[in-house]
């Protein structure tokens, strides 16, 4: 026996280190270094990576602006552009202009 | 500072640890030092210098790491698979490695994870009797050829056999290797008061197995 160690009972078979520390070196060989996860990208990557994400954000919101429709002007241009997102039902409709309130007294005093 | 062994093992004679512990001085020379030299050689991209670092760190934690898990593992295969699966962690995950903490703690929560990992897969079942659990691992111990200890030393590592996974990695850690409470809070992530309890717990396990007749 050799390489018997002082500081506790257990034992290793003789050579067993030197043996050891070649089959590390072969298993490290045939498995390199795992490839970066994301998670483990150091600072210089993390920037990287984070520019990229605001780079194509940027990109994708400029495209909307640039196609998106002049700004309307009139009433009138805003109902075509929104008259299918209008989601409120006709009997609530009639019910606020048969008020009497709403017209008499506040629409018709802003006038 | 190192509890009594007479007065944990109710006045058992035995020596425990019969020299300096190699896990505790290398961990105390790496946190005296800021980090080892050949930390920076494991990255570079020149082969000789990644070898010259694999030699520095071999040197420094192969047999601390391997008496590590034999301590908590007691099989010498075991010990040796689970050894090597910290070390070929040490050298993939080394770029991840931050300096946030010493090389010492990032290496050693590696070395309790994969413990853990290792002592799950030989999880003892549950309804078999803790003295039942000590006769079984004294038996094995006395027929290890690698194992070469007096009654009193094999019953001590035969009822650290018993413990589950965390109280063993606790006992181990503070008893035999002497690590601070706080240094095992660092590797493993509890609090300090969860560790003395499963400190305490494991003790008084290990003490009511130890006054057993044989």
């Amino acid at each position: 026996m050799k390489d018997l160690p002082t500081s506790t009972p257990f034992n290793v078979p003789e050579g067993f280190f030197d043996e050891q520390r070649q089959s590390i070196q072969q298993r490290m060989e045939a498995e390199p270094q795992a490839v970066s996860k994301f998670y483990e990208l150091n600072r210089a990557q993390w920037f990287r990576v984070a520019a990229f994400w605001v780079g194509l954000i940027g990109v994708v919101l400029g495209v909307q602006q640039w196609n998106a429709a002049d700004p309307c002007q009139t009433y009138s241009c805003l109902l075509e552009q929104h008259e299918h997102s209008l989601t409120i039902p006709d009997d609530i409709l009639e019910e606020w202009l048969d008020d009497g309130t709403l017209f008499d007294d506040i629409l018709l005093d802003e006038v | 500072m190192r509890p009594n062994p007479v007065k944990l093992l109710s006045g058992t004679a035995v020596q425990v640890a019969r020299d300096e512990n190699m896990l505790n001085k290398v961990i105390q020379d790496h946190d005296t030092f800021e980090q080892p030299d050949w930390l920076a050689g494991m990255t570079s991209s020149d082969q000789q210098i990644r070898s010259q670092a694999f030699e520095g760190f071999m040197n420094a934690w192969q047999k601390p790491i391997y008496f590590y898990m034999r301590k908590l593992l007691v099989n010498h295969h075991d010990a040796d698979d689970a050894s090597q699966e910290v070390m070929i962690q040490v050298f993939q995950s080394i770029h991840t490695f931050q300096k946030k903490s010493t090389f010492s703690t990032w290496l050693m929560t590696i070395a309790y994870r994969k413990a853990m990992d290792a002592m799950r897969k030989r999880k003892t079942h549950a309804w078999v009797s803790l003295e039942r659990s000590h006769q079984a691992a004294l038996s094995h111990l006395n027929e290890d050829a690698l194992f070469d200890a007096d009654d009193a030393e094999s019953r001590l590592h035969a009822a650290i056999a018993t413990l589950p996974p965390r109280q063993r990695q606790v006992f181990v850690l503070r008893y035999f290797d002497e690590l601070s409470f706080r240094k095992i809070a660092a590797i493993t992530s509890k609090t300090e008061g969860a560790l003395k309890a499963s400190f305490h717990h494991a003790s008084k396990k290990v003490r009511a197995l130890l006054v057993l007749p044989f």
